[in-house]
């Protein structure tokens, strides 16, 4: 049990978004900014808080405990995980989060609600909240193992401290304090990560050449940067493609640059976003096999485990309490921007066509995204310590639910608009899934384990080029509608008057 | 080259920097040569009018 470092390490999160909220605050007051700017920051977040935002929302409890826990199974080969985010990254920074921008949409539900058919809007609202709440589950669960693992306290009593503070890095200043906290946590990542990577060579008994050594002795496949054919063929495929194309569909992932004032933003972010998210992979990775080489760590019997019996055994207090403090700061910026996201959903795309939420005041709507973002705190944090087993499961899951609506959104804006040949591919690929999941088919291909988007990807390409062709009273591809449109409100203004 | 032997953390992280570096260059090669460009890309949110897409 370790209080001291527990302490240090929450009050690290804590002393950081406070700082912010106050400079935040004073901003406010100075600048008069109103209450638009909870889930969109006024429209004007830069191209650094966007970066940091996008990395670390991506970043989070699958990063701290899932990566180093899949290190001892898959090595370095799990790094694959943190590249298919950046290819993550460039889809949203480079195409789907620009048509957002572009078309003025807040939520991706919404998009596909204009793009293609209405109906879209609460039912991709409510697969976009639930993704949410399990990844708020998630992260709730890896605050509470890493709190109550170092103190003794309960499951449920870590949850609640770690949910806790997580309200607190949105519900002060919404995406707007998300932002700025995440740039301060996303520098202070790299420089302790760093510090205790160097300080690992040092502390340990033979250092990196001697953990090498035992890891090339004893598990030789877990140093190839592509593991072996059985790794790529179960692990690497599958994950890279869920990442890549299902993760860009996430309302979490794209909030972000709906918040911007200008496109030309998201093309310094993106640059920025992946390294700050890839890199990071290599900390943890590296963490988690050291702790599966040095004796008296892999006796954890887990590389989550591992790493944190490490960071108590080989690094000084300070950096203890800093190593903990960036482990709780990655699964806080992504349980606050799951809630953001999940309130968002609700509010905007659930919630919207009902009399009591139809043209909400901005104040108003901050109101019930407070409301909603507390609700999915609670229920999230509750079901961390009561289901965890069955969300982690479904939350693994129905990342792959994500990628048909990608491919949907690329043939919808570069080809043909059908919205019953969008409504049509996504329940044939969901209940596709749904097949997947309780028969052997994948075996058949032999593509089981963490295969499920390469089905998805396929056949929602496949199912919407066809239904699409079909549809004769499809539309033009949004790309053109939006120019029409956009050249419509231009000459209405006078023409354009781009800003120097 | 096989499965790609290296080692901890030097190797591993100097392969992955150069993954990362091709990552950047590939988003800024989408961004310059791939991506449609328009005038109003520049212009920032404009609170009084601003654009948003109307349902067709």
């Amino acid at each position: 049990m370790n209080w001291f470092v527990t302490i240090g390490g929450i009050a690290y999160n804590i002393i950081i978004i406070l700082a912010v909220y106050a400079w935040i605050a004073s901003r406010r007051r100075h600048l008069k900014e109103g209450e638009e700017d909870f889930i969109l920051s006024g429209r004007s977040m830069p191209w650094f808080a966007v970066a940091a935002t996008q990395a670390l929302t991506a970043l989070g409890g699958g990063h701290i405990n899932g990566l180093s826990a899949q290190s001892w199974g898959t090595g370095m080969a799990t790094i694959w995980y943190c590249i298919g985010h950046g290819i993550m990254f460039m889809i949203i920074m480079r195409f789907a989060g620009v048509w957002y921008r572009r078309v003025g949409a807040i939520t991706l539900n919404e998009m596909f609600g204009k793009m293609f058919h209405p109906i879209l809007v609460p039912i991709l609202g409510a697969i976009g909240a639930t993704n949410s709440w399990a990844f708020i589950t998630i992260e709730t669960q890896g605050m509470a193992t890493v709190i109550s693992g170092m103190t003794g306290l309960s499951n449920l009593q870590g949850a609640i401290i770690g949910a806790a503070i997580g309200i607190l890095y949105v519900f002060l200043a919404g995406i707007k304090e998300i932002g700025y906290v995440n740039l301060i946590n996303a520098m202070l990542m790299y420089l302790f990560g760093f510090i205790a990577l160097i300080y690992v060579n040092f502390t340990t008994p033979a250092g990196w050449a001697g953990i090498t050594a035992t890891l090339n002795d004893q598990y030789y496949v877990l140093l190839n940067y592509l593991g072996n054919g059985e790794i790529i063929r179960t692990y690497v495929i599958g994950t890279m493609l869920v990442c890549a194309f299902g993760m860009n569909m996430s309302q979490g992932n794209i909030q972000s640059c709906a918040a911007v004032d200008s496109v030309k933003v998201l093309k310094k972010a993106c640059v920025a976003a992946i390294p700050m998210n890839v890199l990071f992979g290599v900390i943890i990775l590296s963490l988690g096999l050291a702790s599966l080489a040095l004796p008296d760590t892999a006796v954890g019997g887990n590389g989550a485990a591992g790493v944190v019996m490490l960071t108590f055994l080989y690094l000084p207090s300070w950096l203890q309490i800093c190593v903990i403090g960036v482990f709780l700061a990655a699964m806080l910026s992504t349980f606050a921007m799951m809630t953001l996201a999940f309130a968002t959903c609700v509010v905007r795309d659930i919630l919207s066509p009902f009399k009591k939420f139809r043209n909400l005041t901005p104040k108003q709507q901050t109101f019930w995204i407070r409301f909603f973002i507390l609700f999915s705190a609670i229920s999230g944090g509750l079901a961390a310590v009561t289901i965890q087993a069955q969300v982690n499961f479904g939350a693994t899951w129905s990342m792959a639910w994500l990628v048909p609506m990608f491919w949907v959104f690329v043939i919808g804006m570069q080809w043909k608009r059908s919205g019953i040949a969008a409504i049509l591919t996504l329940i044939l690929c969901w209940i596709l899934h749904v097949i997947l999941t309780f028969t052997n088919l994948a075996a058949v291909f032999h593509l089981e384990g963490n295969n499920y988007s390469i089905f998805m990807s396929a056949a929602s390409l496949i199912l919407m080029l066809v239904f699409s062709s079909l549809d004769k009273n499809a539309k033009e591809g949004y790309r053109k509608t939006y120019m029409r449109q956009r050249a419509a409100y231009d000459a209405r203004r006078g023409g354009i008057n781009v800003a120097q | 080259m096989g499965f790609i032997h290296t080692t901890l953390p030097l190797g591993f992280f100097l392969i992955t920097v150069l993954v990362v570096i091709i990552e950047m260059i590939v988003s800024l090669i989408w961004w310059n040569k791939w991506m449609v460009h328009f005038p109003e890309d520049d212009i920032e949110w404009d609170e009084k009018d601003p654009f948003i897409m109307q349902v067709e």
